[in-house]
């Protein structure tokens, strides 16, 4: 894929080789059906435990049979997965950053020798329910609330657009835990085969096609009060959660535009038109000019995402300009890259529209867009513009 | 037992690629694992998992350069390695049958090897010769062209099934000590897993010369 | 003996004397020639004097036959053609480069110390001693490997050259080795034929067969449409078949089927040698590749130098 200002060339021996077997991986296992997934609706649920075994899910955590990856060679695995598919890289961002992380910073022992190893190695699926019908981007206002009944919580509420949650086994549910002064933001481990709890699946998407979506319906749902985490209350929960998956995005969304650009460029080159490769017209080759810098770009601020949180510096803010900026770009240049197709671009045959398809959801999901000008702009200035 | 494993990096040369007086230029090649060996890895580390083998040990003659390569065995699951190499061996075009095998069974005899495992032949120079020399050096017995393989440690022998040309199986007992050359479609050789990858950073990759082994280039 | 003698050693195999001896008798017929040399034939195992009969081809000078068991075993072949090369000291010891001799070429060659080059296509004598032609590259690449005078090994590429024929009437020696078969390392028990699976490949008319190039299982419907539009069968290069994508009995090569259909068609198939093999007879041979230097080529009638994913569909329509 390409790679302009020779950032691979200074990647270390392991990052090279996680890069790789992930790339590897993906050309055999997945890309041969993802375009079917794509139509179909469905994702590749059997190659789940397949993908936990290769360690692609929360590697850059530490123990509980985590790997303690990198965050450089964590990101370049995002990018492979993304440049498959966004559907792949949620899974995986899913899994580990929004299931397994908050689980490892904020659960107790037990909750992580429960958990960890087996959301690891792919035996179980996690989701992350934070968004309600009634409270996307402000999801402060959450109505799902927790009260507690004796060794039990009692949970009531409706999670929305959730992935994964219809194949879940858990659920990092948060919750208003109305029993504590001043109901605080609470995470519940909530098993999904417990009564009360019911998942369904929302089909009619156009975008993350190759991904599974749905809700969390809790009535009366009963959950041992030792299924909180104990770590941690109030929004800083969820929203270091979504730090972490967010980090994800930011190197994934190079994936997605790299892939599109590198099937625009090669059907360039080969498709004549007026008695020559269309390539060869100024006017493509200002669009590929174009795309190749600002995917440079993008990846310049992921690799620089990747020293600041190596070293413990990164700001969630730092993170929101990444995912703003890198994010907008997958959709400028997927798009791009799906007009100089011509109409094959239209098809499944290629992955530009795929991408193009798949990036609303990603502009739209772990804060949207305008949010993430929000944050930057409340950090720029000190004035929150939210309301 | 003890299992040493031989992997090259094997050159791949590009479509387009151009020859001169000096051989092909090296814009258009790439090197990675040697596809037959990638199947005698998959056979080793399989032996290991299976409580057989207590050791797999990976051995390549070639530069630096092929760390990379070996590398890539060791993320699979191979326990270590030994790469030999030296100025003089550098400095020759091509290394023959023989010298391979010498460097090799000083290798395996300094390991104490119960078994070796190779590829059928190596992708690029095709000499399909290396296995069998090496063991005829070790005096270790030897099947080529292995197609399924059932070691039996305790009463030190292997089953093995030799393919033929026509598709014809031929089944044989060998003895250990031994050395098989395994042909692709064995098994599956796995993707290296990111635990693999991350363990394979703190394996050793002992670089040998020759000289320390005991071999006169 | 005198110097630039010449020891070929043939094969065979369930009864069966293997096409490589002959040619390996021509091959060293030519050596001997250019080196004013005698051709030395040996034959070991098997029902040796019988063997001896079909080796008494043109330009063999003398068939040395080894009675030991009846089928190839690496341990006898070793300590026979060892013997042989004592007894005989010839300069040129010529090997199959077939799975057996992958099996003991190299081993006779380290033991005796001789160097070996394998896999030849062709060798020729030159002023600086012998010059031996091989492939590398999956064929790609031609080189020539220079061996100084002196004794040496080389083993022959099956089919590349012409089967020595005619009669003659060559001196046969029987030498008696005294091994003990009960001590060898090795044991051959037995042979199991290939499941064949449904379809008989080497029956068919007009074979598609597919390699590599397909990349993906999923990617053989495009080969099976156009199976459909034609009529055809389809085959496979290996990897196919060890990937699992068809059964054995679909492979062409060396360790699959020799075809001889009316037209096969490669498909994303380089054209290693250990494919052509199985299909160099073939009647006309078309070749579908994106890489002009793919070896399939050379051995084509008809080849399309392009992008089977482009191809395929394409054609498949101008037969629907
Ligand atoms: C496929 C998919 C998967 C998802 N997976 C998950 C998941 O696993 N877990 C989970 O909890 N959630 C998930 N989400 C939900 C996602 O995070 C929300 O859709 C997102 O936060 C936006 O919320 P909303 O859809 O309610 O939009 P709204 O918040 O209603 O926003 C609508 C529009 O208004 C704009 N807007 C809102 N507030 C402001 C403001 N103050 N100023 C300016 N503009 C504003 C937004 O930018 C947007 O353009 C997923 C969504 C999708 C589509
Ligand atoms: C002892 C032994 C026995 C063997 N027996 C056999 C045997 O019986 N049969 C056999 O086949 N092999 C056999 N092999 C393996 C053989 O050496 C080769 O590895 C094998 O034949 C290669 O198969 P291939 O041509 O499909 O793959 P490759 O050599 O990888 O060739 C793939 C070809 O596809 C082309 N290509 C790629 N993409 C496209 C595209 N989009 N459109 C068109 N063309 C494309 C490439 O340019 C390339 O030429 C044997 C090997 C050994 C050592």
């Amino acid at each position: 894929m390409l790679d302009y200002l020779g950032l691979g060339d200074d990647l270390t021996e392991e990052e090279r080789m996680v890069r790789d077997t992930a790339r590897e991986f993906l050309d055999e296992e997945i890309r041969p059906d993802i375009g079917e997934h794509f139509v179909e609706g469905t994702f590749p649920i059997e190659k789940i435990p397949e993908m936990g075994e290769l360690g692609f899910y929360g590697p850059n955590l530490e123990g509980y049979g985590s790997l303690g990856l990198g965050e450089r060679a964590y990101g370049l695995l995002m990018e492979e997965l993304e440049a498959c598919d966004s559907g792949m890289r949620s899974m995986a961002s899913v899994q580990g950053a929004l299931v397994m992380y908050p689980i490892h910073a904020y659960g107790n022992e037990e909750q992580k020798e429960t958990w960890l190893p087996k959301l690891g190695s792919g035996e179980a699926v996690g989701c992350f329910g934070l968004t309600e019908p009634n409270h996307g981007s402000n999801p402060s206002e959450m109505e799902t609330r927790a009260e507690r009944d004796g060794d039990e919580y009692i949970l009531n509420g409706n999670k929305t657009w959730i992935t994964n949650s219809p194949i879940a086994d858990v659920a990092v549910v948060w919750a208003r835990d109305v029993s504590s002064e001043d109901s605080p933001v609470r995470g519940f481990l909530v098993e999904t085969e417990r009564d009360g709890v019911s998942t369904n699946e929302i089909k009619e998407k156009l975008s993350l096609r190759a991904s599974i979506t749905g809700g969390i319906a809790l009535s009366d749902a009963r959950i041992p009060a030792e299924n909180v985490l104990p770590e941690v209350s109030g929004m800083k929960g969820p929203l270091s959660c979504l730090t972490q998956a967010r980090y994800g995005i930011a190197w994934g969304a190079v994936g997605a535009a790299k892939d599109a650009f590198e099937q625009a460029v090669e059907y360039a080159t080969d498709r004549e038109q007026f008695g020559k490769p269309i390539a060869g017209f100024q006017m493509q080759q200002e669009k590929i000019a174009e795309m190749a810098t600002r995917i440079s770009l993008a990846e310049l601020l992921a690799h620089r995402l990747a020293e600041l949180k190596e070293r413990g510096d990164l700001r969630p803010q730092q993170v929101s300009m990444a995912k703003r900026n890198n994010v907008r770009m997958a959709r400028r240049v997927s798009r791009t890259a799906r007009e100089m197709l011509g109409g094959n671009g239209i098809t499944t045959d290629y992955s530009p529209m795929r991408h193009l398809a798949n990036i609303e959801t990603v502009y739209t999901y772990e804060g949207t867009h305008d949010i993430h000008s929000l944050v930057l702009g409340e950090d720029l200035t000190g004035i929150a513009a939210y309301k | 037992m003890k299992v040493l494993v031989t992997v090259k990096e094997s050159a791949d040369i590009a479509d387009d690629f151009a020859v001169d007086d000096d051989g092909i230029d090296e814009t258009y090649v790439e090197y990675d694992l040697n596809e037959w060996d990638d199947y005698a890895v998959e056979t080793g580390v399989q032996l290991a998992e299976a409580g057989i083998a207590d050791e797999v040990v990976g051995v390549t003659i070639g530069p630096e350069r092929a760390d990379e390569t070996i590398r890539k065995a060791l993320a699979k699951g191979v326990d270590r390695a030994v790469r030999v190499w030296d100025d003089a061996l550098a400095g020759q075009d091509l290394l023959d049958v023989s010298t391979k095998a010498h460097l090799l069974a000083a290798v395996a005899e300094d390991e104490d090897a119960d078994l070796v495992l190779s590829g059928v032949q190596a992708s690029d120079d095709s000499f399909g010769a290396t296995g069998v020399a090496l063991a005829e050096r070790l005096g270790y017995e030897w099947a080529a062209v292995v197609s399924d393989l059932d070691v039996n440690a305790d009463a030190g022998e292997a089953r093995v099934n030799r393919e033929l040309e026509g598709g014809l199986q031929e089944r044989l007992t060998v003895d250990l000590p031994a050395v098989f050359t395994i042909q692709t479609g064995i098994n599956e050789p796995r993707y290296a897993s990111l635990r693999g990858i991350r363990q394979a950073q703190s394996k050793e990759i002992a670089p040998k010369t020759p000289t320390d082994i005991g071999v006169e280039t | 003996m005198s110097d630039g003698d010449v020891l070929a050693v043939t094969e065979h195999r369930q009864g069966e004397l293997r096409d490589v001896s002959l040619e390996l008798a021509s091959a060293g017929r030519a050596l001997a020639d250019a080196t004013g040399g005698d051709l030395h034939v040996a034959v070991v195992s098997g029902d040796v004097d019988a063997y001896a009969d079909e080796l008494s081809v043109d330009g063999v000078d003398a068939v040395h036959t080894v009675a030991a068991g009846d089928e190839f075993n690496h341990d006898v072949y070793v300590a026979a053609v060892e013997a042989l090369v004592n007894d005989l000291a010839p300069t040129q010891l010529l090997l199959p480069n077939s799975v057996d001799g992958m099996d003991y070429a190299p081993a006779v060659a380290e033991s005796l110390d001789r160097p070996v080059v394998t896999d030849a296509v062709e060798v020729d004598v030159t002023d600086d001693g012998l010059a031996v032609h091989r492939e590398m590259y999956g064929s790609k690449v031609e080189t020539v490997i220079s061996i100084a005078d002196g004794p040496f090994a080389v083993t022959v590429r099956p089919g590349e050259f012409e089967p020595a024929s005619g009669t003659s009437d060559p001196e046969v020696v029987a030498h008696d080795l005294n091994l003990d078969l009960d001590a060898l390392g090795s044991t051959v028990e037995g042979y199991e034929a290939v499941d064949t699976g449904d379809v008989d490949i080497t029956e068919a008319d007009f074979l598609i067969s597919i390699g590599r190039g397909i990349e993906e299982e999923e990617n053989l419907e495009l080969i099976e449409d156009l199976a459909d539009a034609t009529g055809g069968t389809i085959s496979a290069s290996r990897p196919i078949v060890d990937n699992g994508w068809l059964e054995k009995g679909r492979q062409v090569g060396q360790s699959g089927k020799t075809v001889t259909p009316t037209v096969y068609l490669a498909i994303g198939i380089s054209g290693a040698v250990q494919h052509v093999a199985g299909m160099k007879n073939a009647d006309m041979i078309i070749a579908i590749n994106t890489d002009p230097n793919a070896p399939i080529f050379d051995i084509s009638d008809y080849g399309i130098v392009g992008d089977l994913f482009e191809v395929v569909p394409a054609l498949t329509e101008q037969f629907d």
